[in-house]
């Protein structure tokens, strides 16, 4: 009788992901009691979500480098770093949710669990070494983020964005999937850094010829199909009507959260499957992608009316700037796009927060996202207006914000880049910080807005529950934080790319 | 314990009273609590650099001392980490306080900002000469202007909120001022912008300019959004600075510009970077191009004009050229740039000014016109010359602004020189300061402006004889519009409005003791900077001889600019290399523009001295001329129809793209959904499709470049 040999699984690796899993099904479970119109759910995500984060950074402290599942995940630094941003991102979603849900007609056990589901199908994304985990990670949070933005079911507006995100979503997976397919297909492994090895070969010559095109074609499908989830141009149609459409919390968790892991399987593409070949194409069509995301989202921005479209063209303008740093492809550009994530991600939930407070509900569905909303908030709500300046300056990039910081060294990298005599990236600076100069007029507007113009009549208090205050406050606070104290977060960052690095090296021998 | 080590405090103690009147100021404490504290912060910041630069000069011993090779110990004190100095007491290398060899000059490291590999910033301050000197004229003439304020905002709602913003400059402009390297000189500097545009739109529900549909809400974006185009410079120069040299450390980029200044094919990497710095530089000192947005700061409350947009936040770019005195010296293209932009500068905004009729805007061209003479000094090399200027200008305009204001608070808000006249009488004190600082600014012997202003221009006569043409010009018109505004604003005929008459009054005294302040600087401020002959030909100036460049001379030690011995010791340096200019050369060159300065009066007096029915003719006779200068050389329009428009015309297209040719789609599924309610028509529509065609044509487009590269 011979025994069945059964792997030996690391369970703790995947501590985080289960945690989230089992959390999210004792929450759809609970829907289906009474306890659902409680505040059960709310806290069981909660306790989740910090539950998750506890078990992460056990994770971190135990090794760099720890693979599972036959090398199918990696629980690398970067795959943590990401997976914190994204379960910090969740956890203040979560925050402003609950005051938001009370509003909105919407269920709010099923909203939780869903949220939870997302996060998980991000984590896998993080963490995946392999392109079917990749797609597996992806189609988790995208299926739980197309129902999420329609779960206002009564609101059209609401309807239309789920509709368009999931038909436009399916169609860019489309192209990731046959990216994968080709990559497959010329390298005949499905592990990105055997996938590496692979490339090696067929581009030195010692395979077939032809299938050095295929795995061309393979790379550009995938870059199209991550561009969708970052918001970069030309693939960013949907973000402005779907951003609109949905629940503004979830708005702020996807934008933070799908962009986040987007841009890390990005970098785990370009600085390990394709670390040393194809380097020039992927830089310049990467370094297109960012010109044309910084251009036309800074542009279109400044014309905007509507504080959620500005903000979803605020987020392609910044897709751009972080896809500068990734085209960079050097150390310094993978820690610059870390770190400006992570201002991205405060800058982005304090906003859309501040956002869905000043808003009102009604039959049709949220209103009041308009510029002349604001007008006078700094009478009604200082406190709010002045968390609102300070995004909106963060974003602009004004000292000693954590945005002026970020861009500070997204920068500093392009232009060692281009000082080093790649002309592009003299061309991606210069016109990156010039356009963050214009931007400065549509975030201004909004300043201006809430401190020097009248409203039209009485401008009633926002009422602000305790935890959606603290969640603005923290995201307030946490700006200055990096703004003043980068090094901590930095230095993390830092070590990221030699972690990346290190992981090829490993595998390559 | 030395004040030196309070240093960091100076700047932290105006925060406070931001923070403290910003957030309890409007609900919880009366005015003069509110009052109280703002001032009594700028106070003791005050007295902790008065007692700083004494410890400054007192210890700076130390530091030669340990560099002579004595043994200090027992003191506690010992070398450097970089062995440029002395480190003072109980230290780590990433904080505490490090005196200089050679240079008085102590540093002050807060903590470690940002560490990028190799590179790191520290949040560091630096006490030198030349930050001692800007230090004390920032503290000083603010604190007059804030006890000003307390008489001049009485009438106001937002008394909490001015004192807070006023506050939070005063931090932002010390931060600046002390900076040990570019990265905090950049807080500093987005900081006084930031405040400068909080203060322009104070006044946020009024019109500024109702021909134009103004808010003053609106000048204050513009003066930030300009502003914020000299940044964009600022920022890349910092940036060139950063990768060429691995540090933001003044004291390490300048070590660094003079290694790299010696190697062969460097100049153009050093004129990039200066060229992109003195970018920023036009935009904060409003210098053409960029000089729009001054004229329109005018809006915010007459003080604040004084403070920010005359006696401070203006100066700083010229402070920042100094500060980069080395860059810039090794950079001689970029310093003849710096030397052309300001004498041009100072020649236009000067003949604007002969033209303008409200009082805050003349003196608002009066003070572009001024920093052109700093910049036009900086660009010769005569670096401490600008500086001195600075400090003189400070003096003198602050006071005008300060007496502008008293005749504004005087008339219940009157601005306009045509409707003033005959005002002696009624505000005497007002009147007698004016009249000072007007003779300060035209440059009458021995008023503060005459001494900095003579001094500048016998520096430029010897390096750009052309630009010292446009300067001895400009120091007439300066006479002849400053004059024009004493003449229309307090002589001539009386043209004020019967019951603004009525209630006329002269200011508190909260108001006039700072202009009586002001007016004493104005007249013996210029005694800092007596030139060598004048002194050692008058008998007891001997010891006043070209004090201040002296003091500030070891900070420009290392800023000569190549080749022409110029730099620190300025014109008399200068004139020692040239040799054959003698003292009957400079008595020529001062007499000359003594000459037009009167001239200038002269003039003013002849056409506005009893009624303008002269000035009207000779308008008329001008012309067109006349009105090109009237209404600013119409570079403000000329903006609008070459930048904005197209710009927006730009921003619109892309916008109308994404409306029209997508959301139009969109819009139509909208209401065909509403009108239906049928959630699948979604499905039948062309709108998903239109971005799903999008997507595939940005496909393959990308396919094809790859495939073709």
């Amino acid at each position: 009788m011979n025994e069945i040999l059964t792997p030996a699984i690391d369970w703790a690796m995947v501590g985080p992901i289960l945690t989230l899993t089992v959390t999210a099904c004792v929450v759809l479970l609970v829907a289906a009691t009474p306890a659902r119109r409680g505040p059960l759910p709310f806290i069981l995500t909660l306790a989740g979500l910090g539950a998750a984060t506890g078990s992460l950074l056990a994770l971190w402290e135990r090794s760099v480098h720890q693979s599972a599942f036959g090398n199918m995940l990696v629980m690398d630094r970067a795959a943590l770093y990401m997976g914190g941003i994204v379960l910090f991102s969740a956890l203040l979603s979560v925050l402003l949710s609950r005051q938001y849900l009370e509003r909105v007609p919407a269920p709010a056990a099923e909203y939780y669990a869903l949220l939870l589901l997302a996060a998980m199908g991000m984590l896998v994304m993080a963490s995946s070494n392999n392109l079917l985990v990749i797609f597996m990670g992806l189609e988790i949070f995208s299926v739980a983020l197309y129902v999420l933005s329609g779960i206002t079911r009564d609101w059209l507006r609401s309807l239309e964005a789920a509709l368009k995100y999931f038909l436009l979503g399916a169609f860019s997976t489309g192209f990731i999937l046959y990216g994968m397919a080709f990559i497959y297909g010329a390298t005949g492994s499905l592990d990105l850094l055997a996938c590496c090895r692979q490339a090696r070969d067929l581009l030195a010559g010692q395979g077939d010829s032809g299938m050095a095109l295929v795995l061309l074609l393979g790379l550009a499908l995938m870059i199209a199909g991550l561009a969708f989830k970052v918001a970069a141009v030309p693939f960013h149609w949907w973000v402005p009507d779907v951003y609109e459409g949905s629940p503004t919390p979830v708005t702020a968790f996807m934008a933070v959260g799908t962009k986040g892991v987007a841009f890390l399987v990005l970098l785990r593409l370009v600085t390990t499957t394709f670390g040393d070949v194809l380097v020039a194409q992927w830089t310049m069509v990467l370094a297109v992608l960012a010109l044309l995301s910084m251009f036309v989202g800074n542009l279109v921005a400044l014309v905007q009316r509507n504080i959620k479209r500005m903000l979803a063209f605020s987020s392609v303008a910044h897709a751009g700037y972080l896809l500068v740093a990734v085209a960079a492809g050097t150390d310094l550009g993978t820690s610059a796009m870390l770190f400006y994530f992570a201002a991205y991600m405060l800058t982005t939930l304090g906003a859309f927060g501040v956002a869905s407070l000043v808003a009102e509900t009604t039959e049709k569905g949220d209103q009041g996202y308009g510029m002349e909303r604001y007008a006078g908030l700094s009478r009604s709500n200082p406190g709010l207006a002045l968390a609102m300046s300070v995004f909106m300056l963060s974003l602009t990039g004004v000292p000693p914000l954590a945005g002026f910081v970020g861009k500070y060294f997204i920068f500093q990298a392009a232009l060692q880049r281009g000082l080093e005599g790649s002309r592009i990236f003299l061309v991606l600076s210069v016109v990156g910080i010039l356009l963050s100069v214009v931007s400065a007029a549509y975030y201004l507007r909004v300043i201006v807005t809430m401190y020097m113009v009248n409203p039209e009549g009485e401008r009633p208090r926002v009422v602000t529950a305790p935890d959606t205050g603290f969640a603005i406050a923290v995201a307030a606070l946490g700006l200055f934080y990096l703004g003043l104290y980068p090094t901590a977060v930095y230095d993390m960052t830092r070590s990221l790319h030699t972690t990346l690095q290190a992981l090829a090296a490993l595998w390559l021998g | 314990m030395s004040f030196l080590h309070l240093i960091w405090l100076i700047p932290i103690l105006p925060f406070a009273g931001f923070v403290i009147n910003g957030l309890l100021g409007k609900r919880f404490l009366p005015r003069p609590v509110v009052s109280g504290i703002a001032c009594l912060a700028v106070l003791a910041s005050l007295v902790l650099a008065v007692g700083a630069i004494r410890d400054l000069h007192d210890e700076q011993g130390l530091a030669d001392m340990l560099n002579n090779g004595t043994a200090l110990s027992a003191l506690g004190v010992r070398p450097s980490a970089d062995g440029f100095g002395a480190v003072l007491g109980p230290t780590d290398p990433d904080r505490g306080l490090v005196l200089e060899a050679s240079i008085p000059r102590a540093r002050q490291i807060q903590w470690l900002w940002l560490s990028v590999g190799s590179v790191s910033v520290k949040w560091a301050y630096s006490l030198d000469p030349l930050s001692a000197i800007m230090l004390l004229v920032v503290l000083g003439v603010g604190f007059l202007i804030h006890v000003y304020s307390i008489g001049y905002m009485a009438h106001d709602e937002g008394f909490a909120r001015f004192f807070a913003y006023l506050n939070l400059f005063m931090a932002m402009m010390l931060v600046l001022i002390m900076a040990d390297n570019f990265l905090v000189m950049f807080v500093g500097w987005e900081g006084v912008g930031l405040c400068s545009y909080l203060l322009i739109g104070f006044n946020y529900r009024e019109m500024f300019n109702p021909a134009r549909h103004q808010s003053c809400a609106d000048a204050g974006r513009k003066a930030f959004i300009v502003n914020r185009m000299g940044d964009f410079g600022f920022m890349l120069g910092m940036l060139l600075i950063l990768v060429t040299f691995g540090s933001l450390d003044f004291g390490q980029v300048f070590r660094g510009v003079h290694a790299l200044a010696e190697a062969p094919g460097s100049q153009s990497l050093l004129t990039a970077m200066a060229l992109l710095l003195f970018v920023g530089a036009i935009g904060k000192s409003a210098q053409i191009p960029l000089f729009v947005w001054l004229p329109d700061a005018m809006a915010g409350p007459t003080p604040v004009s004084a403070l920010i947009h005359a006696a401070t936040m203006v100066t700083a770019g010229v402070y920042m050229v100094c500060r980069c005195a080395a860059l810039f010296a090794a950079a001689p293209l970029a310093l003849t740039v710096v030397a052309v932009v300001g004498g041009m500068t100072a020649l236009l905004a000067a003949a604007i000014a002969c033209t303008q009729t409200d009082i805050k805007k003349v003196l608002a061209y009066s003070t572009v016109s001024q920093l052109g003479y700093m910049f036009l000094a900086a660009g010769v090399g005569a670096f401490s010359f600008a500086i001195f200027h600075v400090m003189t200008h400070a003096f003198f305009k602050a006071l005008l602004f300060l007496g502008a204001g008293s005749v504004i608070h005087a008339l219940a808000g009157e601005q306009d020189i045509r409707r003033m006249g005959r005002l002696t009488r009624a505000l005497p004190w007002t009147f007698g300061t004016f009249a000072v600082a007007a003779v300060a600014i035209a440059g009458i012997p021995p008023f503060a402006g005459f001494f900095s202003k003579d001094s500048i221009l016998a520096a430029v006569f010897f390096e750009q004889p052309i630009l010292w043409g446009a300067g001895a010009f400009t120091a007439g018109l300066t006479a002849f519009y400053i004059w024009r505004l004493v003449f229309l604003t307090f002589l001539s005929t009386d043209r004020v409005e019967k019951e603004r008459r009525g209630h006329l009054h002269e200011s508190p005294w909260s108001m006039l003791a700072p202009l009586v302040i002001l007016a004493f600087l104005a007249t013996v401020g210029g005694f800092l900077g007596v030139p060598a002959f004048l002194a050692e030909s008058v008998p007891g100036l001997h010891a006043a001889a070209e004090w201040l460049p002296g003091y500030l001379e070891p900070v420009f030690r290392d800023a000569r600019v190549a080749g022409t011995g110029m730099g620190a010791l300025g014109f008399h340096g200068q004139a020692a290399v040239h040799g054959g200019v003698t003292a009957a050369g400079e008595w020529g060159l001062m007499a000359l523009s003594v000459l037009l300065a009167v001239a200038g009066i002269a003039w003013a007096w002849l056409l506005h001295g009893r009624g303008g029915e002269l000035a009207a003719r000779m308008a008329a006779g001008l012309g067109s001329g006349y009105r090109l200068v009237r209404d600013r050389f119409r570079i403000d329009e000329l903006y609008d129809r070459i930048i904005l428009k197209p710009f927006y015309f730009m921003c619109r297209a892309a916008d109308a793209f994404d409306r029209f040719v997508i959301d139009l789609m969109v819009n139509t599924v909208a209401i065909a959904t509403e009108i239906t309610g049928h959630v699948l028509k979604l499905f039948q529509t062309g709108s998903v499709r239109a971005y799903a065609l999008s997507m595939f044509i940005g496909v393959v487009a990308l396919l094809a470049f790859l495939v073709m590269s």
